[in-house]
């Protein structure tokens, strides 16, 4: 017999199964033996050696090659699995690379190589899928019958019949046979034209792709490089290898205690499929109400600390030049955003419900103008309070703190000579906008 | 004549968490399905068509734990119903979320009997927002619907959207990135011909270290800063074919015979989530279904400028 790697490998696979499957066997007849009487010894003795050998008949190269290739046909190669999204759904899987690509979004055609999965109609033909997909260098089973080389399969068999018989039997693994979807797989119209004409689109789950970002992961979290480099980092010495993090990941579980169910790439992740989060910000948990501050600008200084830099250095930038209309528009560009930062924060405050009245705790120092402005639901329970708040006073007066807060914030580089004209630049923008935005949020507290 | 519709503050139980390979909101697909729903409806009372959707997310809360604080996030999951023999039944896990969104719907064709007939349309439009499903979620509540006539341009259309957005806020709105994808890929593939775009992809949702030699030879672990600025997410953006477009009919146990069928799978780009005060042009927020046949990716219609980018990082919005 010529020597060829693949075939050997094949023998061994077989081989160590086997061993595998002779071994829980011997175990169990030990087992039965010690308890037997001694009457009882001799024809179990006899029973247990036809068992033997029948399971080692079973195991013979060949007569397991042409079972297992009997059953291929029960099982197909797939790079999209219908049964993630419900177990019971029947109908095609897809076997799709490189067909459709779009060039400026992932999917699975994106993949370089991407990872092959199995699925079959039952886990008891599992085994197949196992057995085709197994690597050696590099090289599988299947991978070498899609090139058309049957060589290893030659070396095997008896006769050029047999061989031919085998390949034809694992190459029913390549394709799937029926086109039909299910009435458990996902099914949507999605509209293709004004004109009220939809495509029914079957949405199946990328194995493929799951295993791509499976594989980073675990290599991000468990290979020896990054083990060693996140060491490296602990203890301050270098590392090629970068650390790398995948916060809040998500993990979703497909076929629950038995992956193996689902396809054969899902078995291999032990049904633990990862998501990442495209949630919005969470809104911050501990904000509070501004009750120890005498002016809400000292609370949320911190947050618009980049935008009223930016600001300054623009400032610093143009200030030998002519007041133009675009320094103008610029700069009040840049105020706008602050603002925006400025309401955004404010929203946040209005917006915490549960805590209505808040500004007439006895420790509450906020200025009475910013108190009216953050604590509109304060109305409800505070005749006097909502009669101030009409009068609408304390808009003009928060539109002079804020000018006169970001003047100084600007004076702090000495060059920007800002004054009276720019203070009242700011607060008649921020006077604007400001009765703009409590129009604005008046339904969300009526 | 083209109007804005603004569905307010619709409160949304056990909504759909998990799109493709990312969790914690719904798929754009679902908020453009939904409007598409509601599309289809006005088009035979009214004679409208609502052309796109934005999306405005005020709260949300993710059906999720941590087992410990560093670790993976799970699922809360209830299972229900329970099979005949009253055990509990095999299924596929599903991320659940509630969520308080604003959409706004941009709508072409023309409202008879002006301001009454607005009045009327809003009613209406209320009326069948809360009878439909969002995400797959039940609908639980909204403010009043607002119709509006949509300016093209100019200073009035600033202003519609300037109050628009202040009444959005506390909230972020979902704008489509997905071109700093695309550039990203190109940037990494002149570092690394190797590099693929899920590589480029993960760049948005990991944090990295790199250690770097200093100059008196010490080593510094560097944190790489982000690709951007702004609040970016990996994103499902639609869906693209993995099959030829079968003719009606030609696969079996389809919904529907006379309609033409294909498989598909998930696509992903690159979102950002952004305080409605940074919008400036309402049509920047607006997604659209693609008009060709060959991807089912939505998108913007009008994108982002550069210009429109303000500095911003994650930790202030």
């Amino acid at each position: 017999m010529e020597t060829h790697g693949l075939s050997q490998f094949i023998t061994g696979y077989i081989n160590d199964r086997y061993q595998l499957k002779l071994e829980t066997f011997n175990k169990a007849a030990e087992k039965q033996l010690s308890v037997a009487s001694a009457e009882e010894k001799a024809g179990l003795e006899q029973q247990l050696f036809e068992q033997r050998r029948e399971l080692e008949k079973k195991y013979e190269v060949r007569t397991w090659l042409t079972e297992v290739a009997f059953r291929a046909e029960k099982v197909s190669q797939a790079t999209h699995a219908v049964k993630y999204f419900h177990g019971d759904a029947k109908g095609n899987s897809v076997y799709s690379i490189e067909q459709y690509t779009v060039s400026n979004y992932l999917a699975t055609a994106s993949l370089g190589s991407p990872d092959v999965d199995i699925v079959f109609n039952s886990s008891a033909n599992a085994d197949v899928a196992k057995f085709i997909l197994a690597e050696h260098e590099g090289d599988s089973l299947l991978a070498s019958l899609k090139r058309g080389d049957f060589s290893a399969l030659t070396a095997l068999a008896e006769n050029e019949m047999q061989a031919q018989q085998w390949g034809s039997g694992f190459m029913q693994a390549l394709s799937d046979k029926t086109l039909s979807t299910h009435q458990l797989a996902k099914q949507l119209y999605f509209p293709v034209s004004d004109a009220g004409e939809y495509h029914l689109l079957s949405p199946l789950y990328s194995s493929s792709l799951a295993h791509a970002l499976y594989l980073r992961i675990s290599h991000a979290r468990y290979s020896e490089a990054s083990v060693a480099a996140r060491k490296a980092r602990r203890e301050g010495h270098g590392h090629p290898e970068a650390v790398q993090y995948f916060p809040d990941l998500a993990v979703q579980n497909m076929g629950g205690t038995k992956p193996q169910n689902i396809s054969y790439l899902n078995s291999a992740r032990g049904g633990k499929n990862h998501l990442l989060r495209c949630a919005p910000p969470q809104w911050q948990q501990s904000l509070k109400p501004p009750v120890s501050h005498k002016t809400f600008l000292t609370a949320v200084s911190p947050k618009v600390t980049r935008v009223v830099s930016d600001l300054r250095r623009y400032l610093h930038t143009v200030y030998e030049r002519d007041n133009t209309m675009e320094i103008r528009q610029q700069r009040a560009e840049y105020v706008d955003e602050l603002i925006g930062m400025i309401f955004s924060y404010a929203a946040e405050i209005q917006s915490l419900t549960d805590l209505q009245g808040w500004s007439q705790q006895e420790d509450c120092v906020l200025k009475a103008a910013h108190q009216l402005w953050l604590d509109p639901l304060r109305q409800r329970t505070d005749p006097d309070f909502k009669l101030r708040r009409e009068g609408g006073e304390w808009i003009s007066e928060i539109a002079e703190d804020f000018a006169h807060w970001l003047n100084t914030r600007l004076k702090q580089d000495e060059k920007l000579n800002v004054g009276a004209v720019e203070f009242r630049e700011w607060s008649v923008l921020m006077r604007r906008r400001l009765r703009e935005f409590d129009a604005a949020q008046q339904e969300n507290w009526q | 004549m083209s109007y804005l519709i603004v569905l307010p503050h619709i409160q949304v139980e056990n909504a759909n968490a998990i799109s493709g390979l990312t969790y914690g909101f719904p798929a754009i697909t679902h908020f453009l399905g939904f409007t598409h729903a509601l599309s289809r409806q006005v088009q035979q009372s009214h004679g409208l068509r609502f052309t796109g959707c934005g999306v405005v997310c005020h709260k949300h809360q993710v059906q999720a734990y941590q087992a410990s604080e560093r670790g993976d996030h799970y699922f809360a999951l209830t299972r229900i119903p329970l099979t005949r023999e009253a055990k509990t039944a095999p299924f596929n896990e599903e991320g659940r979320m509630h969520m308080t969104v604003t959409l706004f719907a941009e709508c072409e064709g023309s409202i008879a009997h002006g301001d009454t007939g607005a009045r009327e349309l809003e009613q209406h439009l209320h009326t069948l927002c809360v009878a439909q499903r969002l995400a797959g979620g039940t609908v639980t509540a909204m403010k009043p619907v607002r119709v509006m006539a949509l300016p093209q341009n100019g200073d009035e259309l600033q202003n519609i959207t300037r109050r628009e957005m202040y009444r959005a806020l506390p909230g972020f709105a979902l704008v489509d990135r997905s071109e700093l994808l695309a550039q990203h890929f190109t940037e990494r593939q002149t570092q690394d011909p190797q590099a693929e775009m899920i590589d480029a992809w993960l760049d948005f949702s990991t944090i990295t270290f790199r250690a770097e030699q200093q100059e008196d030879d010490s080593v510094q672990w560097q944190y790489q800063p982000k690709l951007a600025k702004g609040y970016l997410v990996p994103l499902m953006v639609g869906f693209t074919p993995i099959s030829p477009l079968y003719a009606p009919g030609d696969v079996a146990k389809t919904r529907d015979p006379s309609t033409p069928f294909r498989f598909v799978e998930a696509a992903y780009g690159v979102g950002e989530w952004r305080s409605p005060h940074r919008v400036t042009d309402i049509h920047q927020l607006i997604w659209r279904y693609p008009a060709g046949t060959e991807h089912y990716i939505c998108s913007h219609a009008k994108p982002l400028q550069e210009a429109d980018l303000t500095e911003q990082d994650h930790s202030d919005f």
